[in-house]
């Protein structure tokens, strides 16, 4: 490219540059065509069109060139706030316009101009401008700087955020149900597998139950009605037994939490059914039920299936239509409590769910203890075989009671269905086998007569269930009397054994952990139940835990009758009440989800959502509490705990089989909830550990895989090695766990 | 802006060009030069905002010491941002009264096309645009800002011959260096730069102005 190129180019761009000027100078001046305006466009830029647009307005001309109107009084202000379409505009542009029209119509031909530079406008193409007429209405007021529609938009993008977050939580429901379902198919199979064998009227409860909790809850609660002059006889055991209870819970309360206590006991013997899992395991039990408790497991199978083969069919085809009636009583049942009044079912959940906490708050009330043995699906076969034979003859022989000796009833049942969960030890075998001799007459004579009044069953529940097997067994009163006198041995011995090991560090260290509780900590793991959620009046929680320690005391002398070797399952018991409590309501709402949205519509459900999320929102943030002070003593204690724990929590993790990450959090929340003191939070490095064993077993009453992590094989071996440096076992550890929760939750 | 400040700007405005006039070589009278505001007051009035003094009024005709012929105006426009329209009124005016030179102080801005039409016209008419707000000083009597003198031709070439230099091996001034402005230095004059030196007493330094 040689020197005169080089001039030439740049000769023609200062000429291009020239002309644009030119053309600006030109535009200045009125009037001016639409074919100069548009031929002109041509040669200049954005720049220079705006340098036009600002000139003009200097001369106190309309901005737009085709306009030859002058400008009238120029605002002062920048913005323009109309209140006509709630926005606000930046008007500094517009006040070079005469109109509206006009600056719509400028902006609009600036948009066609080419930004290229104008020397290299040669080989572009000519742009067709495009005018807007003037004469038209309309136009622009300035460039919007703040309008609701932005806002609006902000917000549906956040509605919409939070309609996907409850998509992911009914997408969890719907599978919640779904796994539910299956299960019930599961039972449903099963049952129809051994039907022959099973009572046909257990069969009734069982499938009622393999619903979901709260069906029973409407079940429970309809046929409370029903049978209320049925069970008069119960109402006035209960009523004895709960002789502080006030006019608020009234009978019916009452009554129903008698219920729930009997149908637990039909609803467990399905739980244990479910969880082991696959159908052969079940058919076992089963078998192991109808052929009276024989307890050996060999024979029961050859019964078994001796008596499966004859009436298969017809049984099947029996359950079906029992099942269907059960679904038509449902759906009435649901029916009328959508038309009944709000507040009563509101009520009534509220009654039924505490009752359930009642119970469950027991922690070393039988019912949970069974109930957690059927939930930790891994124990073995034959100990839930053994629950399911001793259950059957708990609830019956307390059937007798109810029959007999009111008072005694239901003190006699738990210690039944206790003495059922004990099955595991031999002792308590040869206990159940006492109980086999009698109760096994009466299970003949109960099954005949069932199977005669299979219609009239079907359609009832727990509640109508009492009278007919008082019926049955009214000749029989004897066992009872022999359930009774154990019961009654129990009473002497109090609690010995626990006390000489109560010097152990262990023991040391929960007496020392036991002043970091909260009522806090305790409501973080869970244990008061839900009771607080429901805000039950005062006086009827505090009627239920005096129940509840009656009961307590009751079965510890029964306990202590048993001998030393109880104390494990006891533990067991205390330790895993959680995740039921967890489990019933997540279905309970569930199937109230369900329930709405059929017959409600979308709107409920939404509402049910919107509930529920709000509980959730509420709950966590009880938890986490902003940071106050950077020196507050609290926060620097929890921090000393945090750091501590956090050096020996990795010993743990191994065993456990669990990440860091999988308990921090909840560790972390935990502390949050202790009230610390700068004299409890001293220990040594080893009793660190123990600390840290012992957080992680109560976080193990919240957390269900860390439950289950820590009745692993793996880390049993590890602790009970662990543990035995100091004299201890994991079972005893368990022991100053439950025991330190139940302290602090009977002082709350 | 109420009319207090207004008229303080004003005044200093008008103080910073006399002493711009002063130091380029115009004939500006000692009065002028130490005018205080309540003679300015006086003088143009104090209401800006009733147009007493309109900006109009503050317009500024000075003649060079040497050669009476070269006049300069300072114009003080209206309207805050000066479009092609006004310069080329004041073309006109310049035209008309057969003046080369001008000032331009600017309230606000320029458009950029009267900048473009200032170089335009620059051999013949040669226009200096300043801001209000950048005459309210004078940076030349600022601590740091050393003494610069203005070389006449003649001088400039003695410089070049004394050192036996071109042009081009002087160190240099861009013609947008705010000194180089006050002093309205075009390309190819040189000034001199003296600088106090603990050392030498005073330093001298020539820049050639770019």
């Amino acid at each position: 490219m040689d020197k005169a190129e080089i001039e030439r180019r740049a000769r023609k761009q200062v000429s291009c540059e020239e002309k644009a000027f030119r053309i600006v100078e030109r535009l200045l001046d009125n009037p001016i065509t639409e074919e100069f305006l548009t031929d002109v466009a041509h040669y200049i830029t954005p720049s220079h069109y705006a340098d036009v647009v600002e000139e003009r307005g200097i001369a106190n001309q309309c901005g737009y060139p085709l306009c030859p109107s002058q400008l009238g009084s120029v605002p002062k202000k920048k913005f323009h706030i109309s209140t006509k379409t709630n926005k606000v505009y930046d008007i500094s542009q517009r006040k070079n316009f005469c109109s509206n029209r006009c600056y719509e119509a400028s902006v609009l031909f600036a948009k066609q101009i080419s930004s290229s530079p104008v020397w290299s406008r040669d080989d572009e193409p000519r742009v067709m401008f495009k005018l807007l007429p003037l004469d038209g209405r309309g136009g622009l007021v300035g460039d919007v700087i703040i309008s609701p529609a932005m806002e609006v938009k902000a917000e549906y993008e956040q509605l919409k955020k939070l309609e996907k977050y409850e998509e992911v939580l009914s997408q969890k429901k719907e599978k919640l149900t779904q796994i539910q379902r299956l299960d019930e198919k599961e039972t449903h199979i099963t049952q129809n597998a051994d039907s022959q064998v099973e009572k046909p009227k257990d069969q009734s409860n069982v499938e009622a139950f393999t619903k979901h909790a709260d069906e029973t809850d409407l079940i429970v609660e309809s046929e409370l009605l029903e049978s209320v002059n049925k069970m008069q006889l119960n109402i006035e055991a209960s009523e004895k037994i709960k002789n502080c209870v006030d006019a608020k819970s009234d009978g019916k309360i009452v009554k129903k939490s008698e219920n729930i206590s009997l149908a637990d006991n039909s609803s467990l013997n399905m739980m244990t059914e479910r969880c082991t899992g696959n159908a052969d395991t079940s058919q076992e039990s089963k078998g192991m039920t109808s052929s009276a408790r024989k307890s050996k497991v060999h024979k029961l199978k050859a019964n078994l299936s001796d008596s499966a083969q004859p009436c298969g069919m017809t049984k099947t085809e029996y359950l079906m239509k029992l099942l269907d009636k059960k679904k038509h009583l449902l759906s009435k049942m649901v029916q009328l409590e959508s038309l009944d009044v709000k507040p009563k079912t509101q009520c009534a959940q509220t009654a039924t769910s505490s009752n359930l906490d009642a119970v469950f708050l027991k922690p070393d009330s039988n019912l949970k203890s069974n109930l957690n043995h059927s939930q930790s699906g891994d124990s073995e076969l034959d100990s839930h075989t053994g629950i399911l034979v001793r259950k059957d003859g708990g609830r019956i022989t307390s059937i007798q009671l109810s029959k007999t000796d009111e008072n005694d009833k239901k003190s006699e049942n738990y210690s039944q269905a206790h003495h059922g969960d004990k099955s595991k030890d031999d002792l308590s075998y040869c206990y159940g086998n006492k109980n086999d001799q009698n109760s096994d007459d009466q299970f003949k004579e109960e099954v005949s007569k069932k199977k005669s009044s299979v219609d009239e069953l079907s359609c009832k529940n727990t509640g109508t269930k009492s009278p007919h097997s008082l019926e049955v067994l009214t000749g029989i009163s004897s066992a009872k009397v022999i359930e009774i006198q154990p019961v009654q041995k129990l009473h002497s011995p109090q609690s010995s054994p626990a006390n000489p090991v109560r010097a152990s560090p262990l023991a040391l260290i929960c007496q020392n952990m036991f002043e970091w509780l909260t009522k806090e900590s305790i409501d973080y793991l869970g244990l008061m139940g839900e009771s607080s959620k429901n805000k039950l009046p005062k006086g009827f929680h505090k009627q239920y835990e005096t129940l509840a320690k009656r009961l307590d005391a009751e079965e510890r002398n029964f306990e202590d009758f048993l001998g030393e070797e109880t104390m494990e399952k006891r533990n067991d018991t205390a330790a895993k009440p959680l995740p039921d409590i967890r489990k019933l309501k997540e279905e309970t709402q569930a199937f109230e989800l369900k329930v709405t949205e059929f017959y409600r519509g979308a709107s409920s459900l939404t509402s049910s959502k919107k509930t529920k999320q709000g509980e959730v929102a509420e709950h966590e943030g009880n938890i986490v509490l902003p940071t106050v002070d950077h020196h507050n003593q609290m926060l620097i204690r929890r921090k000393i705990v945090m750091d501590r724990l956090s050096k020996v929590i990795p010993e743990f993790l191994q065993p456990l089989k669990i990440t860091l990450q999988d308990v921090f959090t909840e560790l972390k929340e935990l502390i949050g909830t202790f009230s610390l003191t700068s004299k409890n939070i001293l220990y040594k490095h080893a009793e660190w550990m123990l600390v840290c064993l012992i957080l992680l077993k109560m976080l193990s009453k919240k957390i269900k895989a860390l439950e289950d992590s820590f009745q692993s094989a793996s880390s049993e071996k590890y602790f009970t090695i662990l543990l035995k440096g100091i004299g201890e076992t994991p079972a005893a550890l368990d022991h100053y766990v439950a025991d330190m929760l139940n302290h602090r939750i009977q002082s709350y | 802006m109420d009319d207090e400040q207004e008229t303080y700007k004003l005044w200093r405005i008008r103080k910073t060009i006399m002493q711009l006039c002063h130091d380029r070589g115009y004939l500006v009278t000692q009065d002028e030069l130490d005018q205080t505001l309540e003679e300015f007051k006086a003088d143009k009035g104090d209401k800006p905002s009733e147009r007493r003094p309109a900006r109009s009024d503050l317009i500024i005709l000075v003649a060079h010491n040497d050669d009476p012929t070269d006049q300069m105006f300072v114009f003080f426009p209206e309207e805050p941002k000066v479009g092609i329209k006004t310069i080329k009124t004041y073309c006109q005016r310049m035209q008309e009264e057969n003046i080369t030179k001008a000032i331009i102080v600017v309230q606000v801005g320029m458009t950029p096309s009267a900048k473009q039409s200032l170089v335009d016209m620059a051999p013949k008419y040669i226009l200096e645009q300043f801001l209000e707000s950048e005459l309210l000083i004078n940076i030349t009597e600022h601590m740091l800002v050393p003494e610069h003198v203005v070389m006449t031709p003649e001088e400039k070439s003695e410089l070049l011959t004394r050192y036996k230099l071109k042009e081009s091996q002087l160190p240099r001034i861009q013609a947008g260096d705010p000194v180089a402005r006050y002093f309205g230095l075009k390309r190819g004059q040189v000034v001199k730069i003296i600088r106090p030196s603990e050392t030498a007493g005073r330093y001298v330094s020539y820049r050639l102005c770019v």
